[in-house]
């Protein structure tokens, strides 16, 4: 019961990873109906900056915080507005955005290899993290702070979008972008809005993950986005909290699976289970039952 | 001369490659980011055979292909049902559980892949130089291109055009859309899984890396660059992106950044043609991508 236990610990973990890239993803493919796949790049480079903060120039853990926050929204800003909008100006669909995405994300991994070189770096020394023991459950204070931001943060978000009016503004655009501007909402605007946010989100959760792993590499933004793609799925499309549980059900698979399938069947697993739920239950785990994007 | 030799054989075998997958995302509009996986499929099957049984490379051929139709099945059935976007996502999720496989399984060799593979022989005659090789690539490159045309010529050839402008139009016919798609699907993973054949033989190695979701990314760059629904330009651009980074050698790019920056170029002609030209360099059909 207790190996049990420590999966179950182990999965809210990978889970509230997953979650917190998953959140940002969603709010920015509810606003733009892109899968944007470049949020992967722009995870990548935001740790990179954190790490240029906090440890080639040693200005402190804020000092990283925020590198990694800003790089990441003018990132995040700028691909939207230099790509995505005239796409979508020009009547080019999302699928073709989505190809354009995963373009943008081939560059923004090799330049970061090129300017930052293809080793792993260390951001955080080790020993510095605490570890707490549960009973036989061991967990350490850099994965509660991840489980405490990706649950503060889902619940945010998802209060933003159920009752706020900017958020419902945006809910609105993302289902009908010219109905939206047809009754006067600043489309553009909502958008732009959405990816500084979405951005910014990933640029913590870049952080957050950075000093949990303690290593950060080019790569990092590869396998984490394509999970993000399962969570966001899974969870149900167009709704930011189906995405955030959907995270965290795939982190909690994953590591309940350890139980009877060797690790490095992870991601066949959890593309498996991607597979099973397009298939057959389109809308996701916890979507609307009308699917908010048609198949 | 070897080193010219070389890059044809690598022209030869993406030229099939990216032809193959053009007949989907060009003409069917079907934008599939299995290719390498099914590629990965025929070449470890040959591969395999090399190794355990037989080097024979007709035999090689047949069941490379029949490997590719069987796994094309498997990846089709459930991915045809799904459109656009959730399409995509479907194939990649497969190229995904593919690329698992050939990195986990104990057959496979995992990260360090298989090597060691036996020259192939033909009627008895053993293949071994590399411009006969180069030749058995082109041959491949030139039977995939004169299919491709002669079906496209076809009536069929009309249909998958007819199911990438309006499925419903081609439904209301009493065409089975699914039928159309699904049939050259099994004929694009034909080709993709005998230039895996023609991989491990050129090399007589193989490594899993050449099956990843990157390379399925390069082909679809590949596709759109030369101009989705066009031969010439999927040849085309096959050249110019194989050659171009070529040139880094003679430009005293350091070996270190090389890789990266072919990997930057490429992404870079990705951005660009999908963003300022959508038909790519010879495409006719400007509303493939739309």
């Amino acid at each position: 019961m207790s190996v049990f236990a420590q999966f179950a610990v182990n999965g809210i973990v990978a889970g509230s990873v997953y979650a917190l890239i998953a959140l940002g993803f969603a709010m920015i493919f509810t606003a733009s109906r892109v899968f944007h796949f470049a949020h992967g790049g722009v995870y990548t480079l935001a740790a990179f900056a954190g790490y240029t903060a906090l440890v080639t120039f040693k200005l402190g853990i804020v000092a990283g915080f925020l590198a990694a926050i800003v790089v990441a929204a003018a990132i995040g800003v700028l691909i939207n507005i230099l790509l995505y909008e005239p796409m979508k100006a020009g009547g080019v669909s999302p699928l073709v955005a989505m190809i354009s995405s995963f373009g943008v994300l081939i560059i923004i991994t090799h330049v970061t290899a090129m300017v930052w070189g293809s080793n792993p770096v260390v951001l955080s020394r080790g020993g510095q993290t605490t570890v707490y023991r549960l009973g036989s459950v061991y967990t350490t204070d850099a994965q509660l702070t991840i489980i405490g931001f990706a649950a503060a943060l889902a619940i945010a978000l998802w209060a933003f979008f159920r009752h706020m009016r900017l958020g419902i503004a945006i809910r609105a655009m993302g289902n009908d972008s010219e109905l939206a501007e047809v009754v006067g909402m600043p489309a553009k605007r909502l958008r732009n809005i959405s990816f500084i946010v979405g951005s910014a989100l990933v640029g913590i959760s870049a952080m957050l993950i950075g000093l949990n792993v303690g290593i950060i590499d080019f790569n990092m933004g590869n396998e984490i986005i394509l999970m993000a793609t399962v969570a966001m799925i899974i969870g149900g499309l167009g709704n930011v909290g189906a995405a955030a549980g959907g995270g965290f059900v795939l982190g909690m698979i994953q590591n309940i699976a350890i139980w009877k399938i060797e690790s490095k069947w992870q991601m066949a697993l959890s593309f498996a289970i991607l597979i099973v739920v397009l298939l057959f239950k389109p809308s996701g785990l916890f979507g609307e039952r009308r699917p908010a994007v048609s198949l | 001369m070897e080193y010219f030799i070389y890059i044809g054989t690598l022209i030869a075998l993406y030229a099939t490659l990216t032809i193959s997958l053009n007949l989907l995302v060009g003409w069917t509009g079907l934008i599939s980011i299995a290719q390498a996986g099914i590629y990965g499929v025929g070449a470890y099957v040959t591969a395999l055979l090399a190794l355990h049984v037989t080097h024979d490379l007709l035999i090689s051929f047949v069941l490379a292909s029949i490997a590719g139709v069987f796994v094309s099945l498997i990846v089709a059935l459930p991915s045809l049902r799904l459109r656009n976007e959730y399409f995509l996502i479907a194939t990649m999720g497969f190229q995904a559980i593919i690329f698992s496989l050939f990195m986990n399984l104990e057959i496979t060799g995992g990260a360090s892949g298989l090597y060691g593979v036996p020259h192939p022989t033909l009627f008895g005659h053993t293949i071994r130089t590399s411009w006969e090789k180069f030749l058995l690539a082109a041959a491949l490159a030139a039977t995939c291109y004169l299919l491709a045309l002669r079906i496209l010529k076809a009536p069929f050839g009309r249909l998958l055009r007819a199911v990438r402008e309006d499925q419903t139009a081609v439904a209301s016919f009493g065409k089975s859309v699914f039928r159309i798609k699904f049939s050259i699907f099994v004929f694009s993973a034909v080709f993709a899984a005998a230039a895996g054949t023609i991989y491990v033989y050129s090399l007589t190695a193989l490594d899993p890396v050449a099956f990843a979701l990157d390379e399925s990314i390069f082909m679809i760059t590949l596709v759109i660059v030369g101009g989705t629904g066009s031969l010439n330009g999927s040849v085309l651009a096959v050249a110019v992106l194989i050659l171009l980074p070529e040139t880094f050698k003679f430009l005293a790019i350091p070996e270190a950044i090389a890789p990266q920056l072919r990997q930057v170029l490429y992404g870079l002609l990705l951005v660009f043609f999908t963003r300022y030209r959508r038909q790519g360099l010879i495409g006719e059909y400007r509303d493939v991508l739309k």
